[in-house]
C-alpha cells in the first residue's frame, strides 16, 4: 500500500495535472529551447492558441454533455472561407456574420441527429464533417483565397499588452465568460448533469434534448468564430486549416481533464491543455524540430493522459469491483 | 406543504389498465390514498405493483382509465406531469448523477440563482442540508455521489424526492439497501411526513414492515386489485393468502418443500456426522479487501449450500471472486483436490466453476443476440475443434424443453423473451457448460412461479447428479428448503453455519444481523410469515419486481430492423440506377467498379471487426495505410518479399498498439485511434522526412510492386480484386466459422456478458483491432502500388469510407451484429454511387458532399426507426 503522503501527492497531481504539465513544458522549453522565453515568441503561442480556444470552448461544451464533435474542424474552415469570400461584398464584419451563421446552422444540424434523431454523436458528426469540408474544398476550390485587405488584421494581430495581441485577449475572454457559463450558471450546472445522467436530468424536468442541442449549436458557433477570425487576421483562408486544429482541440479537452463519459470538465482546463500543447510545439520548433515532430509529440502526450485515466479507471475497477463500476 | 385534507382523497384511480404488447400488466384497477395515511401495495413478483406505480408517476402516456388528484380529473401523461401534481416516485434503482455534487443532486433542476443568473452555491449547500438533515444524512453537501455509499446514495434519493415537496410520495422498495437502524430512522421520518398530511405509498415485500408502519394495504395479484383493507382487521396469514390466491401460504412462491437429501440421514440426531460423500469444492481463508475476508467452507459432492446474509454483508461479492470475475486477494480455492486457476472468468470455467449472476440483464444475457447464442455463450469453447465452431447441435433445443422455456425458439432474440424465460436461458447456459460447481445469485429473483419451479427442479437435480451447488438468495424460504447447509454471512465474515438441524429462516435472520442462533430452534415451517414483531433486517433486498418484457412479436420484426441499413442501400442505389446514365450497368463499368473500390472493400473488411464487437471504428487506419505503403517501397531494394513482410508488419504493429490499450486498458477506441493516428502520421512524416517515397522501377521488385494493384490473376480479375474477395471471404469465415467470431459477437452485444461467459474480451477486441491494422496494411500496399509512391497522406478519408460501408452493409454500431458479406455490399454500393456521380459529371468535391448526404440520411433513418420502436441501438 501506498503511504497517505504519498497518496495525498498523487491525489493533487492528478487534480491539478493540467497546470503541472503546463509548468512543466515552460520549465523544460525555457530551460533547453533557445528563444522559447522571449516577448515575441510568447506573443506567437499566445496568437496560435487563440485559433484553437473557441473550438476548444465549444468541444468542452458538448463533452460535458456526454456527446463528440468531429465536425468543429470543417466548421472553422468553412467559416474561414466564407469569411474571405463574402469579405469583397459585405466587408469584414457582414461575412463573419454569415460565416457564424453557417457555423451555428452546422451545430444545430448536429444538434438534431443526436439530440433528436438520437445518432451517435461519433458517427453524426463524421458524416457532418465530410459534408462540410466538401463545400470548404468547393469555395476554395482546393487552394488558398486571400484578400488584399490588411487593416483589420493588423489590428487583431498587432501588439497590445505587451505580448498579448487583441485576437488573443478576445479569446481569452471567451475562456472565462464561457468557464463562468459553465460553472456558475444554472444553465451550464443543469447541462453538467444532462452529461452526467441524462434520467436524472429528466427526472429533475430538465429538457436534455434541448440542452444537447445548445450545447453542439455553441460548439459549431465558437469554432465558426475562431476560423473566421483567424481567416480575418491574416486575411487568407485555408481549406485544411481547421483539420490542422482538430488533433489539438480534442488532445486538449481530453488532457485538460473533461471526461468522455460527460458530467464533469472545465473550459479553463482545456484552455491550459490548448497552451500546453501549443507550448510544446513551439518549444519543439524552437529546438529545431519539424512540424512533424510536433505532430507526433501531441499524438503521444495524447496517448498518454488517456492511458493515465485508464489506468486510473481499472484500479478504480478493482477496487471497487466490475459490478458496482456501473453505478 | 398543500393542504389536501379537506377533499379527503388525495389520489384516486378510476378503472386503470395498461396494456403491453401481449399482456395486461395492470387490468381496470380501482385505487384511492388518502392525505396523511401510509398506504402499503403489496403483491407477488409480476402482480402489477411496479407498473401501477410507473402510471402514478407518469411513466406512460398510453394508461387508460382516469385518474383524480383532490377530486378533480387530471392526465399523468408524462414525468414533468405527474411532478406538476406533486407526485414524487422513489426508485428503487437508484438515479442519480454520480459525478456531480450531493446538493446539485437533491436540488436538481431547482438550483437557486443570485441576480436571475448565478447559481448561489452556499444557499444551494444550505438548502441541501435541510434536506438531508430531513433524511438523517451527515454528509457534505459538496462533495460528489461516486463516493457515498449505496445506502447514502439511496437516502440522497430519497431528499431529493422530499426536496420537491411533494404531496404524494411513492416509495417502491426503499429499505432495500438500508440497515436496520436506517431503516427505522426513515420509518420515523414517514412518520413524520404523514403526519404533515403527506400521502404515502409504500411497496415492500417485507410485511413486517408493512404491518409497523402503513395505515391499509392495496393487494395485487396479477395485474388485479384483489383487496383493500385496514391493516388493523387483517392478518400476516390472511394478507399472505391474498396475495398468492388459491395456492396456499407460501410467499416464496414455488411451493416447494425440503427436499429429500440423498447420503445422509435425516434422522434426529445425527445429520453431518453421517454425511460420507467427499468433499469437493474446499475454501479457505478466501478475502477480498474492503468486501469479505477469511472465508472458510466445503461443499460435498451433491450438496446444496446456501450463502445467506443481508445486501452488503458480502455474499455476492465472495461468488464473484471465488469464480474469478473479481479479484480475490487471499486464500485457496480447490476443486477435488486441484487449485483452481487464476486468470478471469474463462480460466475458472475450465477449472469447473460457474457463477451464474444476479444481473440478468446487465452482465447476464446479451440481449441483443438469440437465444441459442446465449444458452451456448459460455459453451462454445468447449465445443470448437482448432477454433472451428462444430455444426450446431441439437443441444440448445434440448436445454430450452428441460427448463421449459418459452417460446422454445433458439433463434428469437433473447430481449422478445419473458423475465421468467430470461432467467431460465441463464441457467441453460451453465447447464450446457455442465459445471462441476455451480454457484447461482439469485436465481429465481423476479421470475413468475412457474419459472421459479422449474429452476428449482434444474439445481435439485444438478445436485442429484453429484455437483456442488452453493445457492446465494435473499429468498429465505428458498434458501432454507433448497440448502443442505447455510453459510451465514455478516459484514464480511461467515457468521454462523447452520447445518439442516438448525437451518430456519429465523435463525439465519438472527445470525444475519449479527444476534445469536437460539440452539435447537426449529424450522418454521416454510412460507410462515414472520409475525410483525420479530425482528427482521430491513436490508434483504427482495426480488426486483420489473415490468415484464413481453415478447415483441415475432422474430422477423428484429431481422427487419436489421436489414433497414442495406434496404436503405438498395433504395439509394435504385435512385442512382434511375438517375444514371446507362453506361453505369455495362460490363465494362461494373468491373471498373469493382476495381476501384477493391482497397476501400479490403480495409472495409478488417475495420467491421472493430464495429462488430461494439468499438465503433478505427480511426488509425488512414495512417496505417500510409504507413504500410511507404515502408513497402522504402525496403523494396531488399526484395518484394521482405518489402511486403515489412509493410504488413507496421500495420499489423499499429493495430496490436490499438489492441491492447484498447482491449485491456479499455481506453476510448475513438480517441486512442484520433491520437495513434496522428501519432504515426507524425512518426512518418520524421523518420522520412516528410518525403514522397518512389519505387524503384530499375529493381525487378520495384516493377512487381507497381503490377500489384492492377495485375491480373485469373481473366479480368486484378490482384486487388482477388484481395478484396479474399479479405470479404476470409472476414465472413471468421464472423460465422470461428469461436473468435462467436466471442467478438458476444463481445459486442455485451461486454460483461461475454465476460462473465468466459470470452478472453481483452483478447478478442485486440485481434478485431489486430485484424483492422492488418487490412489496412493490404490495403495500404495496394494503394501506393496505384498511386505509384507511398505519402504520408495516401489513405486519407478511408476511415469514414469503412464506416460508411459498414453502416450501409447493416452492421450495427452497437456492436454484434452484422456480416461481411453485408460489408462488402456496402463497399459496391459506394463504389456505384461514385461511379454513377462520375457519369453525371459531379466534381469530386461535390461527390464528398453527396457521399456525406447518403451517410447521415441512412444513419439518420436507421435512429429514428428504432427509437420509434422505442429501441436504441447505439
Amino acid at each position: 500500500m501506498h503511504s497517505p503522503a504519498w497518496r495525498t501527492v498523487a491525489g493533487f497531481a492528478a487534480r491539478r495535472r493540467i497546470w503541472l504539465l503546463l509548468l512543466a513544458v515552460w520549465g523544460v522549453m525555457a530551460a533547453c529551447a533557445p528563444h522559447f522565453a522571449t516577448g515575441p515568441n510568447t506573443a506567437s503561442i499566445l496568437k496560435a492558441a487563440a485559433t484553437h480556444l473557441p473550438a476548444a470552448i465549444g468541444l468542452t461544451l458538448v463533452m460535458v454533455a456526454g456527446q463528440l464533435d468531429l465536425s468543429f474542424g470543417s466548421a472553422m474552415s468553412l467559416a474561414g472561407m466564407v469569411t474571405v469570400t463574402l469579405q469583397p461584398k459585405l466587408g469584414w464584419s457582414g461575412a463573419m456574420g454569415v460565416a457564424l451563421a453557417c457555423g451555428a446552422l452546422l451545430g444545430a444540424v448536429n444538434g438534431l441527429l443526436v439530440a433528436r434523431a438520437r445518432v451517435n454523436s461519433f458517427i453524426a458528426t463524421l458524416g457532418t464533417m465530410t459534408i462540410v469540408q466538401g463545400l470548404v474544398n468547393i469555395l476554395s476550390r482546393g487552394g488558398t483565397l486571400a484578400v488584399e485587405e490588411f487593416a483589420a488584421g493588423d489590428w487583431l494581430e498587432g501588439p497590445w499588452l505587451s505580448v498579448l495581441c487583441p485576437r488573443a485577449a478576445l479569446a481569452a475572454l471567451l475562456v472565462v465568460a464561457f468557464e463562468l457559463l459553465l460553472q456558475r450558471t444554472r444553465w451550464g450546472r443543469n447541462l453538467l448533469l444532462v452529461g452526467a445522467n441524462a434520467t436524472t436530468a429528466r427526472y429533475a424536468g430538465l429538457n436534455a434534448p434541448g440542452y444537447l442541442q445548445a450545447a453542439f449549436t455553441l460548439s459549431g458557433l465558437l469554432a465558426a468564430f475562431g476560423g473566421a477570425l483567424f481567416a480575418v487576421s491574416v486575411s487568407s483562408a485555408n481549406p485544411l486549416m481547421g483539420e490542422s486544429s482538430l488533433m489539438v482541440v480534442i488532445a486538449a479537452v481530453i488532457i485538460g481533464g473533461t471526461s468522455m463519459q460527460g458530467g464533469r470538465g472545465s473550459v479553463v482546463a482545456s484552455a491550459a491543455a490548448v497552451l500546453a500543447l501549443v507550448s510544446l510545439s513551439s518549444g519543439l520548433s524552437c529546438m529545431g524540430a519539424r512540424p512533424e515532430a510536433q505532430m507526433l509529440a501531441s499524438g503521444l502526450v495524447l496517448g498518454a493522459s488517456v492511458l493515465y485515466d485508464a489506468w486510473m479507471a481499472r484500479a478504480a475497477r478493482l477496487r471497487k469491483g466490475s459490478r458496482d463500476a456501473r453505478g | 406543504m398543500p393542504e389536501a385534507a379537506e377533499i379527503g382523497l388525495a389520489l384516486s384511480l378510476r378503472g386503470v389498465s395498461k396494456r403491453y404488447p401481449g399482456t395486461l400488466a395492470v387490468d381496470n384497477v380501482d385505487f384511492s390514498l388518502r392525505s396523511g395515511e401510509i398506504h402499503a401495495l403489496v403483491g407477488e413478483n409480476g402482480a402489477g405493483k411496479s407498473t401501477l406505480v410507473k402510471i402514478i408517476a407518469g411513466g406512460f402516456s398510453d394508461y387508460m382509465g382516469s385518474i383524480a388528484i383532490n377530486g378533480k380529473e387530471v392526465a399523468l401523461r408524462s414525468p414533468a406531469a405527474a411532478k406538476a401534481q406533486g407526485i414524487e416516485l422513489i426508485h428503487q434503482e437508484l438515479s442519480l448523477a454520480l459525478p456531480r455534487s450531493v446538493a446539485e443532486n437533491v436540488l436538481s433542476g431547482r438550483l437557486p440563482v443570485r441576480a436571475g443568473f448565478w447559481v448561489d452555491d452556499r444557499r444551494l449547500e444550505a438548502d441541501a442540508r435541510i434536506w438531508l438533515e430531513a433524511v438523517g444524512l451527515d454528509i457534505d453537501p459538496a462533495g460528489t455521489v461516486e463516493d457515498l455509499s449505496r445506502h447514502e446514495a439511496q437516502l440522497v434519493e430519497i431528499a431529493r424526492a422530499l426536496a420537491n415537496m411533494p404531496c404524494i410520495l411513492v416509495l417502491d422498495e426503499p429499505t432495500s439497501s438500508l440497515s436496520r437502524e436506517e431503516a427505522d430512522r426513515l420509518f420515523e421520518l414517514l412518520r413524520r411526513l404523514r403526519s404533515k398530511g403527506l400521502a404515502i405509498v409504500y411497496i415492500s415485500h417485507h410485511l413486517p414492515e408493512i404491518f409497523a408502519i402503513a395505515d391499509r394495504v392495496t393487494v395485487m395479484r396479477d395485474g388485479r386489485k384483489v383487496a383493500e383493507e385496514n391493516l388493523r382487521d387483517v392478518s400476516p396469514e390472511r394478507l399472505v393468502g391474498l396475495m398468492v390466491g388459491g395456492v396456499g401460504p407460501d410467499p416464496g412462491g414455488s411451493g416447494l418443500r425440503a427436499r429429500v437429501r440423498p447420503g445422509m440421514s435425516l434422522s434426529d440426531g445425527d445429520a453431518p456426522a453421517t454425511d460420507s460423500r467427499p468433499v469437493r469444492l474446499e475454501v479457505s481463508g478466501a478475502g477480498r479487501k474492503g468486501f469479505f475476508s477469511d472465508v472458510s467452507f466445503q461443499v460435498r459432492a451433491g450438496e446444496v449450500l446456501g450463502i445467506g446474509g443481508l445486501s452488503g454483508s458480502g455474499r455476492t461479492e465472495l461468488a464473484r471472486s471465488l469464480c474469478r470475475i473479481d479479484p480475490l486477494h487471499s486464500g485457496t480455492v480447490t476443486l477435488d483436490g486441484a487449485p483452481v486457476a487464476r486468470g478471469g472468468p474463462s480460466a475458472a470455467i475450465r477449472s469447473g466453476l460457474a457463477y451464474l449472476t444476479e444481473d440478468r440483464k446487465g452482465d447476464g444475457l446479451a440481449l441483443r443476440l438469440t437465444v441459442s447464442d446465449n444458452v451456448l455463450a459460455a459453451a462454445t469453447p468447449g465445443r470448437t475443434q482448432k477454433g472451428w465452431l462444430a455444426p450446431r447441435s441439437g443441444g440448445v433445443a434440448a436445454l430450452l424443453d428441460q427448463l421449459a422455456v418459452q417460446p422454445r425458439d433458439p433463434r428469437r432474440q433473447a430481449a422478445g423473451l419473458s423475465g421468467g424465460n430470461q432467467q431460465k436461458a441463464l441457467l441453460a447456459r451453465w447447464l450446457a457448460v455442465n459445471p462441476e460447481v455451480l454457484f447461482l445469485d439469485e436465481p429465481t429473483r423476479g421470475v413468475d412461479v412457474a419459472a421459479k419451479a422449474a429452476i428449482h427442479e434444474a439445481i435439485v437435480r444438478l445436485a442429484e447428479a453429484g455437483k456442488c451447488i452453493v445457492l446465494v438468495s435473499s429468498d429465505l424460504p428458498e434458501l432454507v428448503a433448497l440448502s443442505d447447509r447455510v453459510l451465514v454471512m455478516r459484514q464480511g465474515r461467515v457468521a454462523a453455519e447452520l447445518d439442516r438441524e438448525q437451518c430456519s429462516e429465523e435463525a439465519v435472520l438472527l445470525a444475519a444481523n449479527g444476534r445469536p442462533v437460539p440452539a435447537g430452534v426449529r424450522e418454521t415451517r416454510a412460507g410462515t410469515p414472520v409475525p410483525p414483531d420479530m425482528p427482521e433486517p430491513h436490508d434483504v433486498p427482495e426480488p426486483t419486481e420489473r415490468a415484464e418484457p413481453v415478447a415483441r412479436g415475432p422474430r422477423h420484426e428484429a431481422a427487419g430492423r436489421r436489414w433497414l441499413a442495406p434496404a436503405a442501400a438498395v433504395v439509394v442505389l435504385a435512385v442512382v440506377a434511375m438517375l444514371a446514365p446507362r453506361a453505369l450497368f455495362s460490363p465494362a463499368n461494373l468491373l471498373s467498379v469493382v476495381q476501384a473500390v477493391a482497397i476501400l472493400g479490403v480495409v472495409a473488411c478488417g475495420v467491421c471487426f472493430t464495429t462488430y464487437t461494439g468499438h465503433y471504428a478505427d480511426l488509425s487506419v488512414p495512417s496505417a495505410m500510409a504507413f504500410s505503403g511507404i515502408v513497402t517501397i522504402w525496403a523494396l531494394p531488399h526484395g518484394l518479399g521482405p518489402a511486403l513482410a515489412a509493410g504488413l508488419g507496421v500495420g499489423l504493429a499499429v493495430g496490436l498498439v490499438n489492441g491492447a490499450a484498447i482491449g485491456w486498458l479499455r481506453v476510448n477506441p475513438i480517441i486512442w485511434t484520433l491520437a495513434t493516428g496522428a501519432a504515426v502520421g507524425g512518426l512518418i512524416r520524421w523518420v522520412f522526412s516528410g518525403e514522397q517515397v518512389y519505387p524503384d522501377e530499375a529493381l525487378a521488385a520495384g516493377r512487381t510492386f507497381l503490377d500489384l494493384y492492377g495485375g491480373k490473376v485469373w481473366g479480368p480479375v486484378t490482384l486487388a480484386v482477388a484481395a478484396m474477395a479474399a479479405a470479404a471471404v476470409a472476414a465472413a469465415a471468421l464472423l460465422r466459422g470461428t469461436l473468435f467470431g462467436f466471442q467478438a459477437r458476444l463481445t459486442g452485444a455485451s461486454y460483461e456478458a461475454a465476460r462473465l461467459s468466459g470470452a478472453p474480451v481483452g483478447g478478442v477486441v485486440a485481434g478485431a483491432f489486430a485484424l483492422s491494422g492488418l487490412a489496412a496494411a493490404v490495403g495500404g500496399i495496394l494503394l501506393a502500388s496505384l498511386n505509384k509512391v507511398g505519402a504520408p497522406y495516401i489513405g486519407k478519408g478511408y476511415d469514414f469510407l469503412a464506416v460508411t460501408a459498414i453502416v450501409l452493409g447493416g452492421m450495427s454500431l452497437a456492436g454484434g451484429r452484422g456480416g461481411a458479406g453485408g460489408v462488402l455490399g456496402g463497399v459496391l454500393v459506394i463504389g456505384l454511387l461514385r461511379s454513377a456521380m462520375n457519369l453525371i459529371g459531379l466534381n469530386s468535391f461535390l461527390q464528398e458532399i453527396a457521399q456525406g448526404m447518403v451517410f447521415i440520411a441512412v444513419v439518420g433513418a436507421h435512429a429514428m426507426l428504432l427509437r420509434r420502436q422505442g429501441l436504441d441501438d447505439a
